[in-house]
Protein backbone atom coordinates (compact mmCIF):
# COMPACT_ATOMS: atom_id res chain seq x y z
CA UNK A 1 0.00 0.00 0.00
CA UNK A 2 1.15 3.33 -0.77
CA UNK A 3 0.18 6.96 -0.51
CA UNK A 4 0.59 9.42 -3.26
CA UNK A 5 1.56 12.72 -1.27
CA UNK A 6 1.32 14.57 -4.30
CA UNK A 7 -2.27 13.22 -4.71
CA UNK A 8 -2.98 13.42 -1.00
CA UNK A 9 -1.91 17.17 -1.24
CA UNK A 10 -3.55 18.17 -4.20
CA UNK A 11 -7.19 16.74 -2.76
CA UNK A 12 -6.45 18.69 0.19
CA UNK A 13 -5.80 21.93 -2.13
CA UNK A 14 -8.49 21.64 -4.14
CA UNK A 15 -11.22 20.89 -1.38
CA UNK A 16 -10.17 24.35 0.59
CA UNK A 17 -10.09 25.79 -3.12
CA UNK A 18 -13.56 24.09 -3.97
CA UNK A 19 -14.26 25.91 -0.63
CA UNK A 20 -13.51 29.15 -1.36
CA UNK A 21 -15.33 28.34 -4.88
CA UNK A 22 -18.28 27.60 -3.49
CA UNK A 23 -18.54 29.81 -1.11
CA UNK A 24 -18.20 32.69 -3.74
CA UNK A 25 -20.41 31.46 -6.19
CA UNK A 26 -23.17 29.24 -4.34
CA UNK A 27 -23.10 30.02 -0.73
CA UNK A 28 -22.60 34.20 -0.83
CA UNK A 29 -25.40 34.43 -3.43
CA UNK A 30 -28.22 31.96 -2.03
CA UNK A 31 -27.64 34.07 1.46
CA UNK A 32 -27.98 36.64 -0.34
CA UNK A 33 -31.00 36.20 -2.11
CA UNK A 34 -32.68 34.23 1.11
CA UNK A 35 -31.46 37.80 2.70
CA UNK A 36 -33.09 40.16 0.24
CA UNK A 37 -36.19 37.74 -0.04
CA UNK A 38 -36.09 37.74 3.81
CA UNK A 39 -36.00 41.53 3.97
CA UNK A 40 -38.81 41.90 1.11
CA UNK A 41 -41.31 39.63 3.18
CA UNK A 42 -40.57 41.65 6.34
CA UNK A 43 -41.10 44.59 4.05
CA UNK A 44 -44.20 43.24 2.74
CA UNK A 45 -45.27 42.53 6.13
CA UNK A 46 -44.45 45.80 7.27
CA UNK A 47 -46.45 46.95 3.99
CA UNK A 48 -49.23 44.75 4.67
CA UNK A 49 -49.10 45.96 8.66
CA UNK A 50 -49.11 49.22 7.71
CA UNK A 51 -52.00 49.10 4.87
CA UNK A 52 -53.70 47.06 7.73
CA UNK A 53 -53.23 49.90 10.36
CA UNK A 54 -54.60 52.25 7.35
CA UNK A 55 -57.62 50.24 7.06
CA UNK A 56 -57.94 49.81 10.64
CA UNK A 57 -57.74 53.61 11.09
CA UNK A 58 -60.13 54.05 7.54
CA UNK A 59 -62.60 51.50 9.30
CA UNK A 60 -62.50 53.70 12.28
CA UNK A 61 -63.01 57.28 10.96
CA UNK A 62 -66.13 55.65 9.12
CA UNK A 63 -67.05 54.37 12.03
CA UNK A 64 -66.98 57.69 13.46
CA UNK A 65 -68.62 58.97 10.46
CA UNK A 66 -71.50 56.52 11.05
CA UNK A 67 -72.10 57.60 14.25
CA UNK A 68 -71.83 61.09 13.14
CA UNK A 69 -74.34 60.40 10.36
CA UNK A 70 -76.57 58.69 12.77
CA UNK A 71 -76.54 61.63 15.64
CA UNK A 72 -77.32 63.68 13.16
CA UNK A 73 -79.98 61.53 11.43
CA UNK A 74 -81.06 61.25 14.87
CA UNK A 75 -81.17 65.35 15.41
CA UNK A 76 -83.08 65.68 12.15
CA UNK A 77 -85.44 62.98 13.36
CA UNK A 78 -85.75 65.14 16.24
CA UNK A 79 -86.01 68.23 15.00
CA UNK A 80 -88.55 67.12 12.19
CA UNK A 81 -90.70 65.69 14.85
CA UNK A 82 -90.57 68.56 17.22
CA UNK A 83 -91.50 70.20 14.74
CA UNK A 84 -94.56 68.21 14.03
CA UNK A 85 -95.28 67.87 16.68
CA UNK A 86 -95.12 72.03 16.94
CA UNK A 87 -97.25 72.46 13.38
CA UNK A 88 -99.88 69.75 15.21
CA UNK A 89 -100.59 71.52 18.07
CA UNK A 90 -100.68 74.66 15.89
CA UNK A 91 -103.02 73.26 13.58
CA UNK A 92 -104.50 71.54 16.58
CA UNK A 93 -104.99 74.86 18.39
CA UNK A 94 -106.58 76.62 14.63
CA UNK A 95 -108.70 73.85 13.85
CA UNK A 96 -109.83 74.38 18.09
CA UNK A 97 -109.84 77.97 17.52
CA UNK A 98 -112.08 77.63 14.05
CA UNK A 99 -114.25 75.02 15.87
CA UNK A 100 -115.01 77.30 18.31
CA UNK A 101 -115.56 80.55 16.04
CA UNK A 102 -118.05 77.42 14.10
CA UNK A 103 -119.60 76.55 17.17
CA UNK A 104 -119.72 80.25 18.45
CA UNK A 105 -121.15 80.92 15.02
CA UNK A 106 -123.74 78.27 15.17
CA UNK A 107 -124.55 79.08 18.66
CA UNK A 108 -125.29 82.73 17.72
CA UNK A 109 -127.65 81.47 14.33
CA UNK A 110 -129.36 78.85 16.40
CA UNK A 111 -129.41 81.62 19.54
CA UNK A 112 -130.47 84.23 16.45
CA UNK A 113 -133.24 81.74 14.94
CA UNK A 114 -134.17 80.77 17.81
CA UNK A 115 -134.91 84.34 18.78
CA UNK A 116 -136.68 84.93 15.32
CA UNK A 117 -138.76 81.32 15.85
CA UNK A 118 -139.31 83.18 19.00
CA UNK A 119 -140.57 86.76 17.61
CA UNK A 120 -142.20 84.92 15.04
CA UNK A 121 -144.61 82.44 17.62
CA UNK A 122 -144.79 85.60 19.60
CA UNK A 123 -145.98 87.66 16.88
CA UNK A 124 -147.91 84.94 15.56
CA UNK A 125 -149.53 84.51 19.50
CA UNK A 126 -149.89 88.22 19.48
CA UNK A 127 -151.61 88.38 16.33
CA UNK A 128 -153.90 85.77 17.50
CA UNK A 129 -154.16 86.94 20.75
CA UNK A 130 -155.31 90.38 19.14
CA UNK A 131 -156.98 88.91 16.57
CA UNK A 132 -159.54 87.11 18.80
CA UNK A 133 -159.12 90.34 21.08
CA UNK A 134 -160.42 92.56 18.11
CA UNK A 135 -163.18 90.10 17.48
CA UNK A 136 -164.27 89.80 20.87
CA UNK A 137 -163.94 93.61 21.64
CA UNK A 138 -165.73 94.03 18.12
CA UNK A 139 -168.65 92.09 19.20
CA UNK A 140 -168.88 93.57 22.41
CA UNK A 141 -168.28 97.17 21.34
CA UNK A 142 -172.04 96.82 19.63
CA UNK A 143 -172.96 96.56 22.33
CA UNK A 144 -171.86 98.93 25.02
CA UNK A 145 -172.94 102.43 24.64
CA UNK A 146 -169.65 104.76 22.93
CA UNK A 147 -171.03 106.90 25.79
CA UNK A 148 -169.28 105.09 28.60
CA UNK A 149 -165.96 105.58 26.72
CA UNK A 150 -166.83 109.73 27.99
CA UNK A 151 -164.84 109.34 31.19
CA UNK A 152 -162.36 107.35 30.40
CA UNK A 153 -161.45 110.10 27.66
CA UNK A 154 -161.78 112.90 29.95
CA UNK A 155 -159.68 111.24 32.45
CA UNK A 156 -156.83 110.67 29.76
CA UNK A 157 -157.31 114.45 28.73
CA UNK A 158 -157.36 115.90 32.39
CA UNK A 159 -154.11 113.55 33.35
CA UNK A 160 -152.26 115.42 30.36
CA UNK A 161 -149.24 117.74 31.85
CA UNK A 162 -150.24 121.40 31.89
CA UNK A 163 -148.13 122.24 28.64
CA UNK A 164 -149.92 120.03 26.90
CA UNK A 165 -153.60 121.17 27.62
CA UNK A 166 -151.94 124.39 27.59
CA UNK A 167 -150.90 123.88 23.97
CA UNK A 168 -154.41 122.20 23.26
CA UNK A 169 -156.36 124.97 24.42
CA UNK A 170 -153.83 127.34 22.49
CA UNK A 171 -155.01 125.59 18.74
CA UNK A 172 -158.36 125.31 20.55
CA UNK A 173 -158.18 128.98 20.46
CA UNK A 174 -158.18 129.27 17.03
CA UNK A 175 -161.04 130.80 14.93
CA UNK A 176 -163.03 127.78 13.51
CA UNK A 177 -161.54 124.97 15.43
CA UNK A 178 -162.79 121.90 15.85
CA UNK A 179 -161.95 119.31 17.91
CA UNK A 180 -163.13 115.67 16.63
CA UNK A 181 -164.28 112.76 18.41
CA UNK A 182 -163.59 109.21 16.61
CA UNK A 183 -166.05 105.93 17.74
CA UNK A 184 -166.43 103.10 16.60
CA UNK A 185 -170.12 103.53 16.10
CA UNK A 186 -171.99 106.40 15.82
CA UNK A 187 -172.79 108.66 19.05
CA UNK A 188 -176.19 109.15 19.71
CA UNK A 189 -177.32 112.91 19.26
CA UNK A 190 -177.99 113.21 22.51
CA UNK A 191 -174.52 111.89 23.69
CA UNK A 192 -172.64 114.29 21.04
CA UNK A 193 -174.21 117.30 23.70
CA UNK A 194 -172.57 115.55 26.53
CA UNK A 195 -169.51 114.98 25.27
CA UNK A 196 -168.90 118.68 24.17
CA UNK A 197 -170.10 119.63 27.49
CA UNK A 198 -167.21 117.05 29.10
CA UNK A 199 -164.70 117.89 26.74
CA UNK A 200 -165.12 121.34 25.78
CA UNK A 201 -163.87 122.59 29.04
CA UNK A 202 -160.97 120.27 29.27
CA UNK A 203 -159.79 122.14 25.99
CA UNK A 204 -160.12 125.42 26.94
CA UNK A 205 -164.08 126.24 26.29
CA UNK A 206 -163.34 127.73 23.05
CA UNK A 207 -163.77 126.29 19.57
CA UNK A 208 -166.83 123.31 18.76
CA UNK A 209 -166.84 119.53 18.71
CA UNK A 210 -167.17 117.79 15.92
CA UNK A 211 -167.58 113.48 15.64
CA UNK A 212 -166.72 110.89 13.16
CA UNK A 213 -167.02 106.90 12.95
CA UNK A 214 -163.93 104.82 12.40
CA UNK A 215 -165.36 100.74 12.78
CA UNK A 216 -161.00 100.09 12.74
CA UNK A 217 -161.64 101.59 16.13
CA UNK A 218 -163.34 98.62 17.74
CA UNK A 219 -164.19 100.77 21.11
CA UNK A 220 -163.49 103.68 22.79
CA UNK A 221 -162.82 106.71 21.64
CA UNK A 222 -160.03 109.40 20.12
CA UNK A 223 -159.78 113.08 20.29
CA UNK A 224 -158.42 114.67 17.56
CA UNK A 225 -157.00 118.47 17.96
CA UNK A 226 -155.27 120.30 15.49
CA UNK A 227 -151.84 118.13 14.90
CA UNK A 228 -152.84 115.83 17.74
CA UNK A 229 -154.28 112.81 18.73
CA UNK A 230 -155.69 111.93 22.23
CA UNK A 231 -156.42 108.52 21.73
CA UNK A 232 -158.49 105.95 24.14
CA UNK A 233 -159.38 103.13 21.33
CA UNK A 234 -159.31 99.74 22.06
CA UNK A 235 -158.22 99.64 18.27
CA UNK A 236 -154.63 101.16 19.81
CA UNK A 237 -154.51 99.22 22.98
CA UNK A 238 -154.63 95.99 21.62
CA UNK A 239 -151.82 97.69 19.27
CA UNK A 240 -150.16 98.46 21.83
CA UNK A 241 -150.39 95.16 23.48
CA UNK A 242 -149.76 93.24 20.76
CA UNK A 243 -146.44 95.53 20.78
CA UNK A 244 -146.02 94.59 24.24
CA UNK A 245 -146.37 90.77 23.57
CA UNK A 246 -144.16 90.64 21.47
CA UNK A 247 -141.19 92.44 22.37
CA UNK A 248 -140.64 95.38 20.86
CA UNK A 249 -142.54 97.53 23.50
CA UNK A 250 -143.68 97.01 27.13
CA UNK A 251 -147.06 97.75 27.47
CA UNK B 1 -8.55 -3.42 -12.54
CA UNK B 2 -5.64 -0.76 -10.82
CA UNK B 3 -5.10 -1.16 -6.89
CA UNK B 4 -6.65 0.98 -5.29
CA UNK B 5 -3.70 1.65 -3.19
CA UNK B 6 -1.24 2.03 -5.63
CA UNK B 7 -0.30 5.10 -7.16
CA UNK B 8 -1.26 5.88 -10.54
CA UNK B 9 -0.16 8.90 -12.64
CA UNK B 10 -2.79 10.50 -15.39
CA UNK B 11 0.51 13.16 -16.62
CA UNK B 12 2.60 15.18 -15.00
CA UNK B 13 2.80 19.18 -14.21
CA UNK B 14 6.82 19.87 -14.28
CA UNK B 15 7.22 17.15 -11.19
CA UNK B 16 3.64 17.32 -9.75
CA UNK B 17 2.09 13.65 -11.35
CA UNK B 18 -0.84 14.42 -11.38
CA UNK B 19 -3.17 11.29 -10.59
CA UNK B 20 -6.82 10.43 -12.09
CA UNK B 21 -8.75 11.34 -8.60
CA UNK B 22 -6.93 14.86 -8.93
CA UNK B 23 -8.15 15.69 -12.50
CA UNK B 24 -11.78 14.36 -11.25
CA UNK B 25 -12.17 16.32 -8.25
CA UNK B 26 -10.93 19.22 -10.61
CA UNK B 27 -13.69 18.30 -13.22
CA UNK B 28 -15.66 17.93 -9.91
CA UNK B 29 -15.05 21.52 -8.63
CA UNK B 30 -15.18 22.83 -12.28
CA UNK B 31 -18.97 21.33 -12.62
CA UNK B 32 -19.71 22.85 -9.24
CA UNK B 33 -18.74 26.10 -9.53
CA UNK B 34 -20.20 26.53 -13.23
CA UNK B 35 -23.31 25.63 -11.92
CA UNK B 36 -23.54 27.89 -8.84
CA UNK B 37 -21.99 30.44 -11.08
CA UNK B 38 -24.42 30.13 -14.26
CA UNK B 39 -27.66 29.78 -11.47
CA UNK B 40 -26.69 32.28 -9.52
CA UNK B 41 -24.82 35.29 -11.37
CA UNK B 42 -27.88 37.23 -11.39
CA UNK B 43 -29.81 35.77 -8.52
CA UNK B 44 -33.20 37.44 -7.49
CA UNK B 45 -35.34 36.61 -5.21
CA UNK B 46 -37.96 35.42 -8.18
CA UNK B 47 -34.97 32.71 -9.33
CA UNK B 48 -35.60 30.25 -11.70
CA UNK B 49 -36.06 26.74 -10.80
CA UNK B 50 -32.21 25.99 -10.70
CA UNK B 51 -31.66 28.70 -8.52
CA UNK B 52 -34.50 27.60 -6.66
CA UNK B 53 -32.77 24.12 -6.12
CA UNK B 54 -29.70 25.59 -5.19
CA UNK B 55 -31.11 27.28 -2.54
CA UNK B 56 -33.20 24.51 -1.39
CA UNK B 57 -29.85 21.86 -1.03
CA UNK B 58 -28.20 25.01 0.76
CA UNK B 59 -31.00 25.21 3.53
CA UNK B 60 -31.61 22.32 3.71
CA UNK B 61 -27.72 21.31 4.35
CA UNK B 62 -28.19 24.78 6.94
CA UNK B 63 -30.96 23.19 8.67
CA UNK B 64 -28.90 20.50 9.17
CA UNK B 65 -25.82 22.19 10.36
CA UNK B 66 -28.56 24.42 12.60
CA UNK B 67 -29.91 21.10 14.13
CA UNK B 68 -26.89 19.94 15.21
CA UNK B 69 -24.85 22.87 16.35
CA UNK B 70 -27.51 24.85 17.56
CA UNK B 71 -26.37 28.03 16.46
CA UNK B 72 -26.10 29.94 12.90
CA UNK B 73 -24.43 27.84 10.60
CA UNK B 74 -23.23 30.66 8.45
CA UNK B 75 -19.53 30.24 9.66
CA UNK B 76 -19.81 25.81 8.98
CA UNK B 77 -21.63 26.20 5.88
CA UNK B 78 -18.99 26.12 3.46
CA UNK B 79 -16.60 23.76 4.55
CA UNK B 80 -19.35 21.16 6.01
CA UNK B 81 -22.02 22.29 2.86
CA UNK B 82 -18.64 21.99 0.29
CA UNK B 83 -17.60 18.76 1.49
CA UNK B 84 -21.59 17.19 1.78
CA UNK B 85 -21.44 18.56 -2.40
CA UNK B 86 -18.35 17.55 -3.01
CA UNK B 87 -19.10 14.09 -1.78
CA UNK B 88 -21.77 13.44 -2.92
CA UNK B 89 -20.97 14.68 -6.35
CA UNK B 90 -17.70 12.51 -6.28
CA UNK B 91 -19.40 9.03 -5.11
CA UNK B 92 -21.54 9.58 -8.09
CA UNK B 93 -19.16 10.34 -10.75
CA UNK B 94 -18.95 6.29 -11.19
CA UNK B 95 -22.19 6.69 -13.20
CA UNK B 96 -20.61 8.21 -15.58
CA UNK B 97 -18.56 5.61 -18.28
CA UNK B 98 -14.81 5.86 -17.84
CA UNK B 99 -14.82 7.56 -14.88
CA UNK B 100 -14.05 6.65 -11.02
CA UNK B 101 -14.98 8.53 -7.76
CA UNK B 102 -12.20 10.29 -6.01
CA UNK B 103 -13.15 8.81 -3.12
CA UNK B 104 -12.10 5.25 -3.76
CA UNK B 105 -8.70 6.52 -3.91
CA UNK B 106 -7.08 6.87 -0.63
CA UNK B 107 -5.59 9.72 -1.05
CA UNK B 108 -9.13 11.67 -1.07
CA UNK B 109 -10.73 10.44 2.06
CA UNK B 110 -7.47 10.98 4.11
CA UNK B 111 -6.86 14.28 2.52
CA UNK B 112 -10.76 15.46 3.68
CA UNK B 113 -10.19 13.55 7.01
CA UNK B 114 -7.12 15.89 7.84
CA UNK B 115 -9.02 19.09 6.96
CA UNK B 116 -11.56 17.62 8.97
CA UNK B 117 -9.30 16.81 11.44
CA UNK B 118 -7.64 20.50 10.83
CA UNK B 119 -11.24 22.14 11.08
CA UNK B 120 -12.52 20.22 14.30
CA UNK B 121 -9.87 21.75 16.32
CA UNK B 122 -9.97 25.42 14.63
CA UNK B 123 -13.37 25.78 15.25
CA UNK B 124 -13.11 24.47 18.78
CA UNK B 125 -10.25 26.91 19.49
CA UNK B 126 -11.82 29.42 17.71
CA UNK B 127 -15.21 29.25 19.94
CA UNK B 128 -13.86 28.54 23.17
CA UNK B 129 -10.65 29.64 23.21
CA UNK B 130 -7.14 27.82 23.87
CA UNK B 131 -7.90 27.11 27.37
CA UNK B 132 -11.69 26.57 27.27
CA UNK B 133 -10.65 24.32 24.43
CA UNK B 134 -7.56 21.89 26.12
CA UNK B 135 -9.65 21.94 28.89
CA UNK B 136 -12.23 19.93 27.44
CA UNK B 137 -9.90 17.05 26.70
CA UNK B 138 -9.46 16.93 30.08
CA UNK B 139 -13.12 16.09 31.26
CA UNK B 140 -14.91 13.94 32.55
CA UNK B 141 -11.44 12.89 33.80
CA UNK B 142 -8.00 14.30 33.09
CA UNK B 143 -6.85 9.91 33.51
CA UNK B 144 -8.65 9.85 30.67
CA UNK B 145 -6.32 12.06 28.37
CA UNK B 146 -4.51 9.49 26.67
CA UNK B 147 -7.98 7.95 25.14
CA UNK B 148 -9.62 10.96 24.44
CA UNK B 149 -6.97 12.54 22.43
CA UNK B 150 -6.81 8.59 20.45
CA UNK B 151 -10.56 8.98 20.34
CA UNK B 152 -9.66 12.37 18.21
CA UNK B 153 -6.85 10.55 15.74
CA UNK B 154 -9.46 7.25 15.51
CA UNK B 155 -12.15 8.67 14.92
CA UNK B 156 -10.84 10.54 11.79
CA UNK B 157 -9.59 7.62 11.20
CA UNK B 158 -12.64 5.54 11.04
CA UNK B 159 -14.08 8.11 8.87
CA UNK B 160 -11.76 8.01 6.30
CA UNK B 161 -11.43 4.67 6.46
CA UNK B 162 -15.64 4.19 6.36
CA UNK B 163 -15.90 6.53 3.30
CA UNK B 164 -12.87 4.84 1.25
CA UNK B 165 -13.83 1.18 2.60
CA UNK B 166 -17.43 1.48 1.22
CA UNK B 167 -16.53 3.34 -2.10
CA UNK B 168 -13.20 1.01 -2.83
CA UNK B 169 -15.11 -1.89 -2.39
CA UNK B 170 -18.27 -0.90 -4.12
CA UNK B 171 -15.81 -0.21 -6.99
CA UNK B 172 -14.35 -4.06 -6.44
CA UNK B 173 -17.39 -5.70 -6.48
CA UNK B 174 -18.47 -4.24 -9.77
CA UNK B 175 -15.83 -5.01 -11.21
CA UNK B 176 -15.44 -7.78 -10.11
CA UNK B 177 -19.03 -8.45 -11.14
CA UNK B 178 -18.58 -7.06 -14.73
CA UNK B 179 -15.44 -9.98 -14.91
CA UNK B 180 -17.52 -12.38 -14.11
CA UNK B 181 -20.64 -11.58 -15.42
CA UNK B 182 -20.57 -9.22 -18.39
CA UNK B 183 -22.31 -6.03 -18.44
CA UNK B 184 -25.76 -6.61 -17.57
CA UNK B 185 -26.11 -7.71 -13.80
CA UNK B 186 -23.55 -5.05 -12.01
CA UNK B 187 -26.68 -2.48 -13.28
CA UNK B 188 -28.34 -2.63 -9.97
CA UNK B 189 -25.53 -2.83 -8.06
CA UNK B 190 -24.10 0.69 -9.97
CA UNK B 191 -27.56 1.69 -8.48
CA UNK B 192 -26.91 0.17 -5.40
CA UNK B 193 -24.04 2.15 -5.61
CA UNK B 194 -25.22 5.66 -5.90
CA UNK B 195 -27.38 5.18 -3.18
CA UNK B 196 -24.43 4.03 -0.87
CA UNK B 197 -22.30 7.17 -2.28
CA UNK B 198 -25.30 9.61 -1.07
CA UNK B 199 -25.40 7.87 2.55
CA UNK B 200 -21.66 8.04 2.53
CA UNK B 201 -21.60 11.76 1.54
CA UNK B 202 -23.95 12.12 4.65
CA UNK B 203 -22.89 10.33 7.21
CA UNK B 204 -19.53 11.68 6.57
CA UNK B 205 -20.28 15.46 6.71
CA UNK B 206 -22.90 14.74 9.76
CA UNK B 207 -20.60 13.01 11.87
CA UNK B 208 -18.25 16.18 10.78
CA UNK B 209 -20.52 17.88 12.03
CA UNK B 210 -21.13 16.22 14.98
CA UNK B 211 -17.53 16.29 15.94
CA UNK B 212 -16.98 19.93 15.20
CA UNK B 213 -20.26 20.41 17.65
CA UNK B 214 -18.48 18.45 20.13
CA UNK B 215 -15.51 20.85 19.57
CA UNK B 216 -16.80 24.23 20.07
CA UNK B 217 -19.58 22.72 22.71
CA UNK B 218 -22.85 22.33 21.11
CA UNK B 219 -22.68 18.64 21.17
CA UNK B 220 -21.69 15.72 23.85
CA UNK B 221 -18.17 14.27 22.94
Amino acid sequence: MTIDWWTLGLQAVNFAILVWLLRRFLYAPVRRVIAARKREVEAAQEAAAAACATAEEEARRLREARAALEAERQGVLDQAAAEAAETAKAALAEARAAAAVQVEKAQAAIAAERQAALEAAQGDLAALATGLAGRILQDTAATIAPGLFLDGLADTLARQPEAERARLAADMAAPGAVATVVTASPLPPEDRAAWSARLLPLLGGQGSLGFEVDPDLLGGAELRVAHSQLKFGWADRLAAAKRAMVGNERA
Amino acid sequence: MESPFGAQVLFRVGPVPISPAVATTWGIMALLTLVSWLALRRATPDGGPVQTALEIVVETIEDQIRAILQRDPGRYLPLLGTLFLFLVTANLVPALPGLRAPTSRIETPVALGLIVFLSIHWFGLRETGVAGYLGHFLRPNPLLLPLTLLSEITRILSLMVRLFGNMMSHELILAILVYLAGFVLPVPFMVLGLLIGVIQAYIFTILATVYIGAAVGAVDS
